[in-house]
């Protein structure tokens, strides 16, 4: 995982090329119109429907200051036109609004939202996730996607084996990919020969509605089979604050550290450079996001860190 | 021949009115809480709860084994409270007893009404309590310490659940019984209790001894006010671990 294989490399890695700094930011958090998962699921969401918590970024979140750890239950103010429940918060049966986890009270406008410390994936449609391939018969596979049950992909779902090859013409990098004909379209093979139990996979959650198995697919930018590079896992409700506004926070990683990052909703990160030196900062990064997730200015003290640390690796 | 003797003490209070460990009949026994003790556990606490030690882990929601006890329409939950062996003074069996299913089953239905588990069917979320030291309250700790191990897991909850005994010895009502108290035999109740606070709803109340109805009442009120005690050192141990976690960092 040390060394950057730049052209053998290539052949092997059908996805690598949609991994640079826009694919991956283009991984983030769908924008408005998207809940909360919470709020679909049986906890009556307000008229209005919250702003979802991670919009807020650094500037926005002035005037909140000191963030306070609320724990579940715990009265977050009474209920009314200017404190209604957002993310993570419920009106109980009094009238007052009530954390539902153990994290960081954020107000945002009229809305109060708790962001949670841990939590469980909940797919949605639309996620792109990394999974592992647990189990194959004919027809699918099922991954195991940090979620409440296995994921499937379908045969039918899964892009060719071969797209990777013909995509990347001749192999040299940097040359125009070629037109990519199957996208959108399916495979029209409709077997599972493609990948192995114990593959690791970015997929897309295609179908949920928490009664049955996700579906997924991997036909689409950035979708397929990884080679190479490592993973790190994160805590779920941490990821919009490691891709950052519009991906901002993605995008700097990737300058700064020079390494290719893909971020799956579920909490799980891949991670490919060309130097160990860079991974390893590129791992310390991830991880001081997640312990200082909830703290203003975060983007430009990660900017400081990792040019610090690069400065170390030099001397 | 066990190796603690367990002694039976002639009297229960003392000569200056307190109790024999020197408590008020009002008053709760130390109470230490840790978050997080288990690393592969998705949520964990640990309560010291008097000489009580209880260890609860919280998994999921995840896939139920076996596939028939999943539901479609639900998540369920699913509780297993166990004694060790070395938690009493003479040496327990480790086969699950009568005992320690009725608890597991009133612990589970003691937790249900805080978590949204329609939003998971087809799923199961397990507790596995382990007593490591048992001091008379262990089905009330384990409650205590079982909320903390879900809020821990980050699953949505709408309180936390706070377990605390109540009982009568020699006909007063004494608020969190230790293990001699609970083997008292005149005059006397046991009452454990575990409340929803915010809403101060009870989700568990039982009963062993006969007590009126005015007693019941004050022996309720004394379970509230001890509870809230027991909520606060809940509250104050997930604030610790997570303020603690974020300043100390990796």
């Amino acid at each position: 995982m040390s060394e950057f294989d730049e052209d053998g490399g290539l052949k092997n890695e059908a996805p690598e090329d949609e991994l640079d700094e826009e694919d991956a930011a283009g991984s983030s958090p769908p924008g408005e119109g998207d809940f909360p998962a919470v709020e679909e699921r049986g906890v009556p969401p307000s008229d209005e429907g919250p702003e979802r918590y991670d919009d807020e970024d650094e500037g926005g979140q002035e005037d909140t200051g000191a963030r306070e750890v609320v724990t579940p239950g715990q009265v977050l103010g009474a209920k009314s036109n200017d404190l209604l429940p957002g993310f993570g918060t419920v009106p109980d049966p009094s009238g007052n609004v009530i954390s539902l986890y153990v994290g960081f009270l954020q107000k945002h406008g009229k809305y109060v939202n708790v962001v949670p410390f841990k939590g469980r994936y909940i797919p949605r449609v639309g996620d792109k996730v990394i999974g592992k391939i647990v189990d194959k018969n004919v027809v699918l596979w099922k991954l195991d996607i940090n979620a409440p049950s296995v994921a499937i992909l379908r045969a039918g779902d899964a892009g060719d084996s071969d797209r990777g090859r013909r995509d990347y013409g001749g192999g040299s990098r940097g040359g125009p990919p070629q037109v990519r004909r199957r996208f959108d379209r399916g495979s029209k093979k409709e077997d599972t020969t493609q990948f192995n139990v114990g593959d690791t996979i970015i997929a897309k959650v295609l179908r949920y509605d928490r009664t049955t198995e996700p579906a997924l697919t991997t036909v689409g930018p950035d979708l397929g089979a990884i080679r190479g590079g490592f993973m790190v896992e994160i805590a779920v409700p941490k990821i919009p604050r490691l891709i950052g506004k519009a991906g901002s926070m993605i995008k700097l990683l990737n300058t700064l550290t020079s390494c290719k990052i893909f971020v799956g909703q579920n909490g799980v990160v891949w991670i490919k450079g060309r130097k160990l030196d860079e991974e390893r900062i590129l791992v310390k990064a991830i991880r001081k996001i997640e312990n200082e997730a909830h703290t203003v200015g975060l983007t430009d003290r990660i900017k400081e860190f990792i040019e610090s640390e690069m400065k170390k690796v030099k001397a | 021949m066990p190796l603690l003797p367990e002694g039976h003490p002639e009297k229960i209070f003392r000569e200056d009115g307190l109790r024999l460990d020197g408590r008020k009949p009002d008053d709760l026994r130390d109470l230490r809480i840790e978050i997080g003790v288990l690393k592969n556990a998705d949520g964990s606490a640990m309560v010291c709860h008097g000489k009580n030690r209880i260890i609860a882990g919280a998994y999921g929601p995840r896939e139920v084994h076996p596939r028939h006890l999943a539901q479609s329409d639900t998540g369920i939950l699913q509780v297993q409270y166990r004694m060790s062996t070395f938690s009493v003074g003479e040496r327990k069996s480790p086969v699950p007893g009568r005992r320690e299913k009725e608890i597991s089953m009133v612990i589970q239905h003691a937790l249900e009404p805080v978590l949204f588990l329609e939003q998971y069917p087809n799923s199961t979320i397990d507790i596995f309590i382990q007593v490591m030291t048992a001091d008379g309250g262990t089905r009330c700790a384990s409650i205590t310490a079982a909320a903390l191990a879900l809020a821990d897991m980050g699953i949505p909850m709408r309180d936390l659940v706070t377990g605390v005994a109540v009982g009568k010895v020699d006909n007063k009502p004494i608020l969190d019984l230790a293990d001699y108290e609970d083997k008292w035999e005149e005059g006397a109740a046991d009452m454990p209790v575990a409340v929803m606070m915010n809403e101060k709803k009870i989700t568990l109340l039982q009963l062993d001894g006969q007590v009126g109805i005015d007693e019941y009442e004050r022996m309720l009120d004394l379970a509230i006010k001890g509870a809230e005690g027991v909520y606060e050192a809940q509250k104050e141990a997930l604030r610790k671990k997570y303020t603690s976690e974020i300043v100390g960092g990796r």
